[in-house]
């Protein structure tokens, strides 16, 4: 029988119709179940007092029990409690017991959507175990991420924290591995300085002290790494010269640039505009007390929206629909175009029996947003309890199309008591609404101008540092300035050691230092000079080869420095360093979940530490590749033959 | 004699312009007190500059040994052929294999420019023109007049712009930087690096430059443009030769003292200097429930409290067995420049936390 050619994208649309289809059906069957419960003319509006709450379960380890008090209590996240089960959850999968481990955690999401923990830990537990499931974990972080504006602004202030981490770490350790390569640039003219007061030998180790000292007074190492570097300034090649601008951009950049965001880089505080606290709202449980401080937040700040928002939030959750109609509305006159207001109004309206003015609300708030579900939905309910069923299913089939997953959660969630009606869709802020907010609140002055963690890098305090890193620059370059003017270090043309004009040999054109000089006077012919010259480029390179060698294999980075490969370096090194920070997991500006219990405890990640082996291993491999027998400048032949000529015999 | 006369009334330029123009064949010969020069044209070209053989005077032998093309002993074995045989200089040089036929040809043209130069600066001599055919030669040499002029005309002005950088033949020159490796020099700029060296005088340089003098003078005017080589004295006319640089005197151990304490003074003083950087940043001073850096840890006291309550159903006795049950290590319950107070009621059911100052 042949078959008929149907496109994939006809296949998909039909199945979601058909799903969307079934949803609707079951939801008309639920709603008509539960409108033939209840009276379908307008009802005596609930008691706006709150009822007594239910008792917390006898049995504090029954996940079970726990879960069904939630419900009791109209589902709000129960943190602790998410916590609590977390826990048990890691020691359970510890010890071996993978089902109820995973049940745990599985249920501490649940207790509190919003803990990000043990969505991880089950991501990590099925990601050798069981990929389709550790999918749908991270679709569900995903997801979080998308609709959540604390986890939002957490992962924001996160990537960009530790990304300008990164780059500068990897920035300061090409710079030093740059500066101490170019060291004797300035050591030299150092040492040929003080050889005029100090004898050669104290004046060898003094140069080295002088080095050594601007890293031994306690500023850091980026500041002089960036005098040192700005002395070596002539002898720098281009990239290096561009990793010197690049370190001293971050150390000027960095500081400045996170004062002026500052205000965006803490988690939402109570006393601070423009959310005082209110930014993590959506599933908290209401409480009489935080109730209260809302409403004296509200007396305080009467312009802000947020504030009357959340009032009226909480009290909806505490049962006092009175206060939060009373500030939902107050709220829609700051926010005039906000469409869940009139949502969340409309729903008030429905449970005060005014179905009315409830539909009249709902439509303003699709009138404000077409495409979201949120209105329709609840529109398809209350035109299912008038009995206007060809209407609601209109609506409904509107919303699913709108928002498959929100009308498909409603529908599970009233599945689980049968009989009840299903619940209005309230609408809690998008995160754009928290974003506007917070990019347009003016920026308060900060007494802390850096997070907590970059306090320990005197480098990057901010202002106070920022002129002292400009002088370190200008200083740098003023001595390099001065030591190219008095007294020009340059690089032996065979094997690249450092000599001035005070030691060097110089045979036209070319300098050669006290023992590439001495080569070249053993010789007699040009022929045999090169062999000479090129036997000791040899053995200056095998001495310093092993330790090269050595240091390439334990420092990322390092490797393709030394093959004149700056720019791979850099790279390297900002993954490596991104595997490092990942690794001793370097405490951000704020955390996201409370650190307790587990999260309390350092943890290792393995999966950075690979990365950091996996930087580690390409300088390793690009130091081994490109170093070559090899790959020093040659001296011109044709430069030897007259340097030769020249030389004076031996007899 | 076709053609004679003064210097004085009519300019070199004027006469080889003339024979130029005119297609003239023959030799033009040039004399004044020190120097006698034979210049051959072919139909208004150069066709050479020296007689056949090899003249005691023979421009191109002095020229060759002028720019150290040859060494003084191949010169000598030169000279020893040409006294057996009587052969021409140059075929002595392309059958000996001495120097490549292109190479002499490029030597030649430099060794008319240089003669052309040095004759257009002669203040007075005579001149006379001859129609003969030039010599035979195993080179054929055909030289624009034309360019030659040019170019001699363009040297003669640049002589006098170096002449301003660098008067007097008495300066000592020195190296100031060596230049770049990547830097373009001609291989006569670089052999004037061998001959810069704070000792010998700009007119030393120029005769031991293996170049003719407008070459070595332009070399050097280049140099100094650079910024590679410096005027570091002059000498005296008679004045001895400089010898070595002094050695650096030896140092005393009172020197040596008192610039070690110095050093060591400069490191106490840096580390003075820098001590405010040092300090830590004073705390904001405010409770750790409203400091923006504590208030993170508070809130874990805070959320470990509660957990503690989710879990056995009372709060704790004391804030310690939090860190006990492994809700909370020691140190999240320390706060700068605070301490915790924790009260619990009987029954466990409430608590109340506050922060004091130590």
């Amino acid at each position: 029988m042949p078959k008929l050619a149907v496109s994939p994208r006809l296949v998909r649309r039909t199945r979601f119709l058909a799903a969307a289809g079934a949803l609707v059906f079951v939801l008309l069957l639920g709603a008509s179940r539960s409108s033939a419960h209840t009276a379908p003319t307008v009802t005596a509006p609930p008691k706006t007092a709150p009822t007594l709450p239910p008792a917390p379960p006898t049995n504090r380890n029954d996940l079970t029990e726990w879960l069904e008090y939630q419900r009791a209590l109209g589902s709000p996240s129960l943190p602790a409690v998410a916590q609590l089960f977390y826990r048990r959850g890691v020691e359970t999968l510890r010890s071996g017991g993978s089902e109820d481990g995973v049940r745990m955690l599985r249920g501490s999401c649940q207790l509190d959507p919003t803990f990000l923990a043990p969505r991880v830990a089950l991501l990590s537990f099925f990601g050798t175990r069981d990929v389709s499931q550790s999918l749908m974990e991270l679709a569900r972080i995903v997801d979080l991420a998308k609709t959540y504006f604390p986890f939002q602004h957490y992962l924001t202030i996160q990537l960009a924290y530790h990304g300008a981490l990164v780059l500068f770490l990897a920035t300061l350790l090409a710079a030093l591995y740059v500066a101490w390569l170019r060291r004797e640039a300035v050591r030299h003219a150092y040492a040929e300085f003080l050889s005029q007061f100090l004898s050669q030998r104290l004046a060898a180790v003094s140069s080295w002290a002088l080095l050594a000292l601007p890293f031994l007074v306690g500023i850091g190492l980026a500041l002089p790494t960036l005098f040192t570097l700005g002395a070596a300034w002539p002898s720098l090649r281009k990239s290096e010269r561009a990793i010197a601008f690049l370190l001293l951009g971050f150390l000027v950049l960095l500081p400045l640039g996170y004062a002026s965001v500052s205000p965006l880089c803490y988690p939402d505080h109570p006393q601070r505009a423009p959310f005082y606290g209110t930014s993590d709202l959506a599933n908290a449980p209401s409480t009489p007390e935080r109730l209260a401080e809302l409403e004296k937040l509200v007396a305080d700040h009467p312009d802000n929206p947020f504030l009357h928002f959340s009032t009226a939030w909480m009290a909806y959750r505490g049962g006092d629909y009175d206060l939060a109609r009373s500030e939902f509305q107050a709220t829609q006159k700051l926010w005039p175009n906000e469409p869940r207001i009139p949502n969340n109004l409309g729903n008030l309206a429905e449970i005060g029996g005014r179905n009315d003015e409830a539909e009249r609300m709902y439509h303003l708030a699709s009138a404000l947003d077409p495409s979201w579900a949120m209105p329709h939905y609840n529109l398809g309910q209350l035109y299912t309890r008038e009995f206007r069923y060809a209407q609601a299913s209109e609506e409904l089939a509107r919303a699913a199309s709108f928002d498959f997953d929100l009308v498909r959660n409603l529908q599970a969630e009233a599945q689980l008591h049968p009989g009840d009606p299903l619940p209005p869709a309230w609408g809690w802020l998008g995160p754009n609404t928290f974003w506007d907010a917070m990019l347009s609140e003016p920026a308060t002055p900060s007494t802390m101008p850096v997070p907590a963690s970059w306090r320990g890098w005197l480098e990057l305090r901010g202002r106070s540092v920022f002129w002292v890193t400009l002088l370190c620059a200008l200083l740098g370059i003023a001595l390099g300035t001065l030591i190219r003017t008095r007294l020009p270090v340059r690089q032996c043309s065979n094997c690249e050691n450092a000599v001035c004009r005070r030691c060097a040999s110089r045979r036209r054109d070319q300098v050669f230092c006290a023992g590439c000089s001495a080569s070249l006077r053993e010789a007699s012919t040009p022929e045999f000079a090169r062999l000479l010259l090129a036997r000791r480029r040899r053995t200056v390179r095998r001495a310093s080869g092993r330790w090269r060698t050595a240091f390439s294999t334990v420092l990322p980075g390092l490797g393709p420095v030394f093959v004149d490969r700056l720019g791979l370096a850099w790279g390297a090194l900002v993954l490596g360093m991104a595997g490092l920070t990942g690794f001793v997991g370097t405490p951000g500006p704020f955390p996201y979940d409370p650190r307790v219990g587990p999260l309390s405890s350092m943890h290792f990640n393995w999966a950075a530490f690979a990365l950091l082996c996996l930087a580690l291993a390409i300088s390793l491999v690009t130091y081994l590749a490109l170093r070559g027998p090899d790959k020093l400048r040659e001296v011109e032949p044709e430069s030897i033959k007259r340097a030769v000529a020249r030389v004076p015999r031996a007899a | 004699m076709a053609l004679q006369g003064s210097l004085h009334e009519f300019a070199l330029w004027e006469i080889v312009q003339l024979l130029s123009s005119q297609k003239k064949t023959g030799c033009l010969s040039l004399r004044n007190n020190q120097e006698a020069v034979s210049i051959y044209f072919l139909d208004g070209r150069i066709a050479g500059a020296r007689e056949p053989g090899l003249a005691p005077n023979d421009p191109l032998m002095r020229f060759l040994r002028r720019v150290r093309w040859l060494s003084e002993e191949q010169l000598r074995g030169i000279e020893s052929l040409n006294a057996e045989s009587g052969r021409d200089l140059v075929d002595l040089l392309i059958n000996g294999r001495y120097v490549a036929a292109e190479e002499l040809e490029s030597l030649y043209e430099r060794m008319v420019l240089d003669l052309i130069f040095r004759m257009l600066r002669w203040e007075s001599g005579d001149y006379s023109f001859s129609a003969v055919v030039p010599p035979e030669s195993a080179l054929r040499i055909s030289l624009s007049t034309d360019s030659i002029l040019m170019e001699a005309a363009r040297r003669v002005d640049e002589y006098k712009r170096q002449l301003q950088q660098l008067p007097d033949g008495h300066l000592i020159l020195g190296l100031r930087e060596l230049p770049d490796p990547d830097s373009p020099l001609s291989d006569e700029e670089k052999e004037l690096f061998g001959l810069v060296d704070s000792k010998r005088t700009l007119a030393e340089i120029v005769q031991e430059a293996p170049t003719t003098d407008y070459e070595a003078m332009e070399g050097l005017a280049r140099l100094l443009e650079c910024r590679w080589i410096e005027i570091v004295g002059k000498r005296e006319v008679g004045g001895e030769v400089r010898e070595e640089l002094l050695p650096v005197p030896g140092v005393s151990r009172t020197k040596e003292f008192v610039l070690t304490g110095m050093l060591a003074g400069l490191a106490l003083l840096l580390l003075l200097i820098t001590a405010p950087l040092r300090s830590p940043i004073a705390p904001s001073g405010l409770p750790p429930d409203r400091d923006l850096d504590q208030r993170s840890r508070w809130n874990d006291v805070t959320m470990a409290l509660e957990v503690y309550k989710a879990e056995k159903g009372a709060y704790p006795a004391q804030l310690d067995d939090l860190v006990q049950s492994e809700w909370l290590h020691a140190n999240q319950l320390k706060f700068d420049g605070y301490d915790l107070r924790y009260i619990r009621a009987n029954d466990g059911s409430t608590y109340r936390l506050s922060a004091a100052k130590k």
